[in-house]
């Protein structure tokens, strides 16, 4: 009985080893591998983190074990009393000081890459601009083969809650919000950024693979917080292209010349279920 | 109960549109699915009872003849009623907050709304694909409305709503409509003889007024209630009927400044008089939203407020066409079809018969698409 605690301050420790090594192989920590190359970044600087967090937590533990085992039996020595001591104090203020002052300058470059415009990779596009409002994303894309304006144009193309990416380089998109603070979140490509009623903020990303990814709200938006569920789909360029020449026919359909659903927005709802 | 039309059975050999029903529904139709059945042709029964213990439903023809239902293997048998379940579960997670219980757009958030969420109990959305002397919307009409949004109000978009929900909830959507004119109708017939104001001038006792009112009541309900839910199941069969969907004559013209300079004129001049609501440059601030109206419902009595009404009884501004937010849609079709068959329930009028011209609709619609580009484009 006498070993319990310092048993039971050892198995913390173990058991943190233990998930630390397991965790990543489990997606415990993410949703998924990081789909964009600064997603990685930001990956390899949360383990960074980690690496270091738990070396200071299992050391501390496994010190604290190591008193509690020895004092177990030790009926006669005196323990050294060391409150007040300065050498220890400044110590212990200068060491995290010290880590504290390394991460902030490690991640540095992927800050500044992710959220100073200045520092956006060489060739990152607009492609849309997102408008977040209480519940949804309104999304504008330039026609295809234009350039997206900062204004809204004759030829824009519109859609919701449905933004279409080309993958494999840098895109952006002009985030802003037509209510309350929203935040355009995609868990997947490890982006995440608030969009602010009355500012234009430009948001980039690069998703490495084709395919379909999460769009949610980060921010307690209001009662339907919930509904404000998107989706970006990444595609290869002709892909992309062909996605807003179907939007663009789709947006122009005058009733007449073109088949009226297209299949860009939403699916067909046949006049024969409807009988 | 008293709604015919969606508890109806409908048997179609249309594989995908029988996905909808839940489990229930499977357990009912394998039972009916014995039975043999003719090809290719879709018939659709009233659904006369349902005996839960024994799981037998029996079906009406349309003249309430007790019917046999032939259904060979293979034959897909979908009842409505398992649809409006799943429909009303997701209606009441996703939309009762703002358009209430029961659909008369009166949730509880409703009430911080400067626009009001839309109350279906009259039958009327505002945004429809049908023509102007159909008065309900089509199924297609509410999946697009649903799934798209209303821009510029607090309706948002459904997009990743997966389609059968959607659908299951324009089901329940129909069915609120439903029943909201089915009681409104209920209750016009019943005020003919026995309006609260008539029962206080009668002079009979109470007892006498109450036996009268129930025999008229097993004399004449069963008949009135037939013949209301006959006149729900037309009026909102048409709606779905491909005929009635306003389809341009000729394909739209080409926004030319010719052709925008020609709908500019009609929206100024006196044919079309869209600038007497939507204001001389199109700012939804013209005379008419000054003037004292009629209130909706009541003719003849002024409203002490200025300003146009829907039949809400909502005062509706006119569309500021300048900001470039087109609630019912921005296709040239969408803007065609509010042209031509109006916006149902509003002062927005049909024009589809005075702009009879070739051409002159999408002239107007040309129009209205550039207003919010006009001073970029130096224009008129």
């Amino acid at each position: 009985m006498n070993k319990f605690w310092p048993i039971f301050f050892m198995f913390w420790p173990i058991l943190a080893i233990v998930s630390f090594v397991i965790a990543p192989g489990m997606d415990w920590w993410f949703p998924g591998p990081a789909m964009s190359p600064l997603g990685e970044q930001i990956d390899n600087l949360f383990y960074l983190i980690l690496v270091i967090v738990a070396v200071t937590f299992v050391g501390t533990h496994v010190a604290l074990g190591y008193v509690l085992w020895r004092g177990v039996d030790n009926k006669d020595q005196k323990a050294w009393f060391s409150h007040g001591s300065h050498n220890l104090e400044i110590l212990w203020s200068i060491a995290p000081a010290g880590i504290l002052m390394f991460i902030s300058l490690y991640q540095l470059d992927v800050w500044m890459e992710f959220r100073v415009k200045t520092h956006f990779p060489e060739g990152t596009t607009p492609v849309a601009e997102v408008t977040a409002r209480q519940f949804e994303w309104r999304i504008r894309y330039p026609a295809p083969g234009k350039k997206l304006m900062t204004t809204p144009q004759s030829d824009d193309l519109y859609t919701v809650n449905d933004l279409h990416v080309p993958f494999g380089r840098p895109v952006s998109i002009r985030l802003r919000s037509m209510d309350v603070q929203h935040a355009f979140f995609l868990p997947e490509l490890r982006v995440k950024q608030d969009a602010v009623p009355g500012a234009v903020i430009p948001v980039w990303f690069e998703a490495s693979k084709p395919g379909e990814y999460d769009l949610t709200c980060a921010e307690l938006c209001g009662w339907g917080h919930y509904k404000m569920r998107g989706r970006v789909f990444a595609e290869n360029e002709s892909g992309f292209e062909q996605y807003l020449e179907t939007l663009q026919a789709e947006q122009n359909f005058d009733g007449v010349t073109q088949p009226e659903h297209t299949g860009a927005q939403i699916a067909e709802y046949g006049i024969e279920d409807s009988q | 109960m008293f709604v015919s039309s969606p508890s109806s059975v409908t048997e179609s050999n249309d594989e995908s549109s029988g996905e909808d029903g839940a489990d229930a529904s499977d357990a009912r139709t394998s039972e009916l699915a014995d039975t043999s059945s003719g090809e290719g042709e879709s018939e659709s029964y009233r659904v006369a009872s349902y005996d839960p213990a024994s799981r037998l439903l029996s079906v009406v023809n349309e003249n309430g003849v007790p019917a046999q239902l032939s259904v060979a293997k293979g034959d897909n048998v979908q009842i409505l009623g398992p649809a409006l379940q799943e429909g009303r579960n997701l209606y009441l997670r996703h939309c009762m907050h703002c358009h209430g219980v029961s659909g008369d757009g009166a949730g509880p958030t409703a009430q911080y709304f400067k626009v009001k969420p839309r109350d279906y109990r009259q039958g009327v959305v505002k945004f429809t694909s049908t023509k102007a002397n159909v008065p309900r919307p089509s199924r297609d009409d509410l999946f697009r409305i649903v799934k798209l949004g209303v821009p510029g109000t607090y309706m948002p978009s459904f997009m990743l709503l997966p389609d059968e929900e959607v659908h299951a909830i324009v089901e329940y959507v129909r069915w609120l409509a439903m029943r909201g004119e089915m009681e409104r109708k209920l209750n016009a017939w019943l005020s003919l003889d026995y309006s609260k104001e008539a029962v206080a001038d009668m002079e009979e006792p109470a007892e006498e007024i109450e036996s009268a009112f129930a025999e008229a009541w097993a004399d004449e309900a069963s008949d009135n209630i037939t013949q209301f839910s006959e006149e729900l199941q037309m009026d909102w069969q048409e709606a779905d009927k491909e005929e009635n969907v306003v389809v341009p004559p000729t394909e739209r013209v080409p926004p030319s400044p010719e052709s925008i300079e020609r709908g500019r004129k009609l929206f100024q001049g006196n044919k079309a008089k869209c600038a007497s609501c939507h204001g001389l440059t199109g700012k939804g601030n013209g005379p008419s939203t000054e003037s004292f109206n009629d209130l909706p419902g009541q003719p003849g009595v002024k409203s002490d407020k200025a300003g146009l009404f829907d039949i809400w009884g909502n005062i509706v501004k006119p569309r500021n066409l300048t900001a470039g937010v087109f609630r019912g849609g921005r296709r040239p079709i969408d803007i065609y079809r509010r042209i031509h068959s109006g916006i149902k329930g509003t002062p927005m009028q049909a024009f589809g018969s005075t702009l009879n011209k070739e051409g002159e609709i999408w002239d107007v619609v040309n129009y209205v698409l550039s207003i919010p580009f006009e001073n970029k484009q130096g224009g008129h």
